[in-house]
């Protein structure tokens, strides 16, 4: 009877210790908002939720979004950086109120939340796109600016060895192996898509992680892959771009999907979303996230500074 | 190899509170989940040992749990439970039945039928035969179930950050998906520090109880 006593009391005393620091985190500074900004009134007593998804580009433009409201309203910020870059548990989890806003693409709102067939008119998608999100109490900002489409890659060494330089340069040619990440294989714009639309016909094809479809490359796991037009590594030499000669690629332009609700919550939180309104073109958005993957940077210091470099904080 | 330990011991010491809070989420996820699968196992396995039926059952729906991919696992729940902690120590507290159902469930129907006659023989109630007889008999089986499962239980933490329940796993992705190796390890490396305390430190009371019974 002692044992079994003793080993519950194990248990507990694993779990107590462990509660205090989990418990903390909501307990914020009580005090951080003192009386300066009596204009603001009814402040919210609740914390605005920032989201984004777990790669490089989404970890600087949820930090971006964070700070962009904590400087320029009186309201405060949680993030939720980070989560599972499968588009629909971020979607769920806005939809549910779990978190009010995040930044993702046009493209992939229309084709892989919505389930929308391919739109050529970028324009009209666009549109479309508020139109049905607002059906779902939910809202589009204007766009960043660029566009984060997708890239048809290779080792560069090999393209040159074989004259490849447009991605029809590749139809006849099923002994290369087509890299790409899991949701890319599947969605109504990926590899199905683009093959019938090119007539590729690659015999193999090798699924990878995002973050690990370059170094797939590099070890010769496969020979062509579907970058992203910012990723940094496009800036390395050793890779070659296939350009998109029959312009397959849906326009993947980033902006923020945010709550309407939270948008009537929080009056000064469209106002500080707007500033990002064209403020990132793709040059920029290319040497963050370069000076995060390459360089090493930490993504909270390089978006501190972009902001503090374009007078946004 | 040296610059990867360098330039990880610098994230330890420049970002020594980023790694302190996650590893205290990491603990509380953990441990929380290992004490619902310790008791919620623990019964079931002890329903196991006394019906068949129950038995039959608990085992298929354990096994069934235990073998759903995590990703696919956090992709339905969220529907239900949302984003954060109540999502991952759900799917953790899952996973650690197997070893606790199993375990318990084997202790127990492995105690010696003679004991238990004699026991039975001696005018022993059913509760007391429970709690006096079979769980200190089935005590270092026990013990041994919970100790693998909360070994297991800490090294799957690491993927409670993609429902944003935090955890070493924030460090683990965030350096994998910003192709930062060193912020990859670091996480990493404190996840098995982790385990294995936990390892040792059971090790120490499961020896301790074993030998109190041997002798």
């Amino acid at each position: 009877m002692k044992k079994i006593v003793t080993a519950l009391l194990l248990i507990l005393v694993l779990a107590l210790p462990a509660c205090a620091p989990a418990a903390a985190p909501p307990a914020s500074p009580p005090a951080a908002e003192p009386a300066a900004e009596p204009a603001a009134g009814d402040q919210p007593d609740r914390k605005i939720v920032v989201s984004s998804k777990a790669h490089t580009e989404q970890y600087l433009l949820g930090e971006i979004l964070a700070l962009v409201i904590e400087n320029n309203t009186v309201y405060q910020v949680e993030r939720k950086i980070g989560l599972n870059p499968a588009s629909d548990i971020i979607h769920t989890a806005l939809l549910n109120g779990e978190i009010d806003l995040y930044p993702e693409y046009t493209g992939t709102g229309w084709l892989n939340i919505l389930g929308q067939e391919p739109l050529a008119d970028s324009a009209v998608m666009n549109e479309r796109l508020q139109e049905e999100y607002g059906k779902l109490g939910l809202w589009w900002s204007d766009l960043y600016g660029f566009n984060n489409t997708y890239a048809l890659t290779m080792r560069r060494e090999q393209a040159e060895a074989e004259g490849f330089t447009q991605v029809s340069d590749l139809v006849g040619h099923p002994e290369l192996i087509f890299g790409a990440n899991p949701d890319y294989m599947e969605r109504a714009d990926g590899y199905p898509g683009l093959a019938a639309a090119y007539g590729l016909n690659f015999a193999k094809t090798f699924e990878v992680d995002i973050a690990l479809k370059y170094a797939a490359l590099d070890q010769e796991e496969c020979d062509v892959i579907n970058g992203f037009s910012t990723d940094a590594q496009l800036h390395l030499p050793q890779y070659a771009i296939l350009a998109d000669d029959l312009e397959y690629f849906t326009a993947y332009y980033a902006a923020t999907v945010c709550r309407l609700a939270a948008l009537e919550e929080f009056p000064e939180l469209a106002g500080a979303l707007a500033l990002l309104d064209g403020a990132i073109s793709e040059d920029e958005m290319i040497g963050m996230n370069y000076a995060v993957e390459v360089d090493q940077r930490d993504y909270e210091d390089v978006a501190r500074e972009f902001l503090a470099g374009k007078g946004l904080i | 190899m040296l610059d990867l330990a360098r330039e990880v011991w610098r994230l330890y010491t420049v970002r020594t509170d980023f790694f302190l809070s996650l590893l205290g989420q990491h603990l509380y996820l953990s441990a929380v989940s290992i004490a619902i699968a310790f008791f919620l196992g623990g019964a079931v396995g002890v329903a196991c040992a006394r019906n068949q039926a129950v038995k039959a059952v608990s085992m298929a729906v354990v096994n069934f749990l235990y073998t759903i991919p995590s990703i696919a696992f956090f992709g339905v729940l969220i529907a239900f439970t949302g984003i954060g902690d109540t999502t991952a120590i759900i799917v953790l507290s899952a996973y650690a039945l197997l070893p606790m159902v199993r375990n318990t469930c084997t202790g127990i129907s492995n105690i010696d039928p003679d004991v238990m006659e004699a026991a039975a023989g001696m005018g022993t109630p059913p509760l007391a035969l429970l709690w006096r007889i079979q769980l200190p008999l089935a005590l270092p089986m026990i013990l041994t179930g919970l100790r693998n499962m909360s070994v297991m239980v800490v090294a799957t933490a690491g993927i409670a950050a993609f429902v944003g329940a935090g955890g070493l796993g924030v460090a683990i992705w965030r350096g994998i998906t910003t192709y930062n190796l060193a912020m990859a390890v670091a996480g990493s490396l404190l996840i098995a520090f982790l385990a294995l305390s936990i390892d040792f430190l059971l090790g120490i009371w499961e020896k301790k109880f074993t030998q109190r019974w041997s002798s």
